[in-house]
């Protein structure tokens, strides 16, 4: 037994007017600084007659982030909650939407935890816009939240911290930076690959990663050259993607990115983009299957397709740092991290140190 | 072949957890002790409990248990009887288990969830104990 779940989608050109249905309701929009100076806050809040705005920083957020925005939204007691930015505002206002209802701590919330029983009722009916192309957060079950005192990611999960509404609408990518393109294409396709390489993966995820490949292999590139049309493919690509690893889970790309990240400071996308072509390699190497399987379904060799696109797009976040005396850490947390165990292989420590090592020498040849 | 849940079993079970490396490397900085209660169904008449004690690696006690009053134990995990002989058997992955409701926890959700590898192989060593299952 398993499930597959999702919220309502609205995408495509306008699909913010499906906000129009809720315009009379009281509506609290949570954005960045960085987007509320695009004045794209202004576009979603105009659509209602009585809607205040919460700005927070641009930047991955805290768990101590989220309990304070949690007191906002309990004060505000808003009937619409709308999130709008990456994935780093969607998964802050997943968290502070729980924690505005549940007393417990952040990373109580977890796949196992029966909110329902712990009071939580879903006051707020939660619309989120993503704003970058990537995360796919707007419709999955997970939540990352950094922990600042012991340099470590959490990572959540419920079904009930999935928003009400996604819409995916490409006005806000439209302007999207360069970077950004390729961080958070990298991050859609590594959802995508691992969602189907996952041991938990399905015929709905199976389906929903093959579909969301096919797009942003066709689409990367052009989006990156400013091509409007292949944006939008690869806005609605990686909602896409996201579908596929909320109903399967993700694996040791993002275990690794979440464990260097954390330990060096840099964004999850520029991580995840660096890691995705040497676990695809170290997979090869170990003979997963499922990598073979994925090749054919999408009709080119996924490992040389993605090796390709890391070239192309000069992915080397990771070389620029010295992390050799950092190995051992990287090598725990990476172990800790929950999305290890649905990694198509599970490795040893030994495993992970001796690629970190390879890594290193190359960093060092470079 | 040892009975499910009698001490027999446990020890079993323990022996082949205490040396399995695997497990050893993956809950290393684990302390907490576990009771695992299985709800009569299928034909079992009443719940059956089981202790055990885990600890940086290794099972340092474990036995069935009669009276689960007696027990205070930092987690719970329990499930119906007809759920655990799948669990047994590999055809209910524990994690998937636990997020459809087929088994509940109780205990620091958050720290297990650091150790989701760990629980997967103690799941792992119990398919290998043989196992006489009742009713």
């Amino acid at each position: 037994m398993w499930n597959f779940n999702s919220p309502k989608i609205s995408y495509g050109r306008d699909s913010l007017e499906v906000l129009e249905n809720f315009s009379g309701k009281k509506a609290l929009i949570i954005t960045d600084e960085a987007l509320s100076s695009l004045k794209y806050d202004v576009l979603v809040s105009k659509i209602f007659e009585k809607s205040e705005t919460i700005l927070v920083k641009p930047k991955e957020p805290s768990k101590e982030e989220a309990v304070e925005l949690s007191e906002k939204i309990r004060e505000k007691e808003p009937e619409i909650l709308v999130a709008l930015g990456g994935g780093s505002v969607i998964d802050l206002v997943k968290a502070a939407r729980i924690l505005s209802e549940v007393d417990i701590e952040p990373e109580e919330i977890t796949p196992f935890t029966n909110l329902e029983e712990l009071g939580f009722k879903g006051r707020s009916y939660f619309v989120a816009i993503p704003t970058t192309s990537g995360t796919g957060s707007e419709v999955t079950w997970a939540i990352v939240l950094r922990d600042e005192r012991e340099k470590r990611k959490i990572i959540m999960a419920n079904e009930k911290v999935i928003p009400d509404l996604a819409v995916v609408d490409p006005i806000f990518v439209e302007k999207l930076p360069k970077k950004l393109v390729v961080s958070t294409g990298f991050d859609a396709l590594s959802h995508a690959i691992e969602a189907f390489l996952s041991t938990f993966s399905n015929p709905f995820s199976d389906a929903l990663s093959v579909k969301a490949i096919e797009i942003i292999l066709k689409n990367f590139e052009k989006s990156y050259e400013g091509n409007l049309e292949a944006r939008e493919k690869m806005h609605i690509s990686a909602t896409i993607a996201g579908l596929a690893f909320s109903n399967s889970q993700v694996g040791l790309v993002h275990a690794l990115s979440h464990a260097f990240g954390a330990t060096f400071d840099i964004p999850h996308g520029e991580s995840v983009a660096a890691f995705l072509h040497l676990v695809l390699e170290f997979y090869k190497k170990k003979g997963v299957e499922r990598m073979d399987e994925l090749s054919k379904y999408v009709g080119v060799d996924i490992l040389k397709e993605v090796r390709r696109l890391s070239e192309r797009f000069g992915v080397k976040k990771i070389f620029e740092f010295d992390f050799e005396g950092k190995i051992n850490e990287i090598v725990k947390k990476a172990m800790e991290d929950s999305c290890i165990v649905t990694a198509p292989l599970i490795p040893e420590e030994e495993d992970l140190k001796n690629l970190l090592e390879e890594i290193a020498c190359m960093r060092e040849k470079s | 072949m040892p009975r499910f849940f009698s001490d027999e079993w446990v020890k079993e079970y323990m022996r082949l957890l205490n040396e399995s490396r695997e497990y050893e490397e993956a809950a290393k900085d684990w302390e907490g002790d576990f009771l695992f209660v299985v709800e009569p169904d299928e034909g079992l008449k009443e719940p059956l409990y089981v202790y055990l004690d885990l600890y940086h690696g290794k099972a340092r006690k474990g036995f069935a248990v009669e009276d689960p009053s007696k027990i205070s134990a930092a987690f719970e995990f329990r499930g119906k009887y007809s759920n655990w002989k799948k669990l047994i058997a590999g055809e209910i992955d524990p994690i998937k288990g636990m997020v459809t409701g087929k088994f509940k926890l109780k205990g620091s959700m958050a720290k297990v969830m650091r150790y989701a590898r760990a629980a997967k192989i103690l799941v792992e060593i119990a398919q290998k104990v043989e196992t006489e299952f009742p009713g």
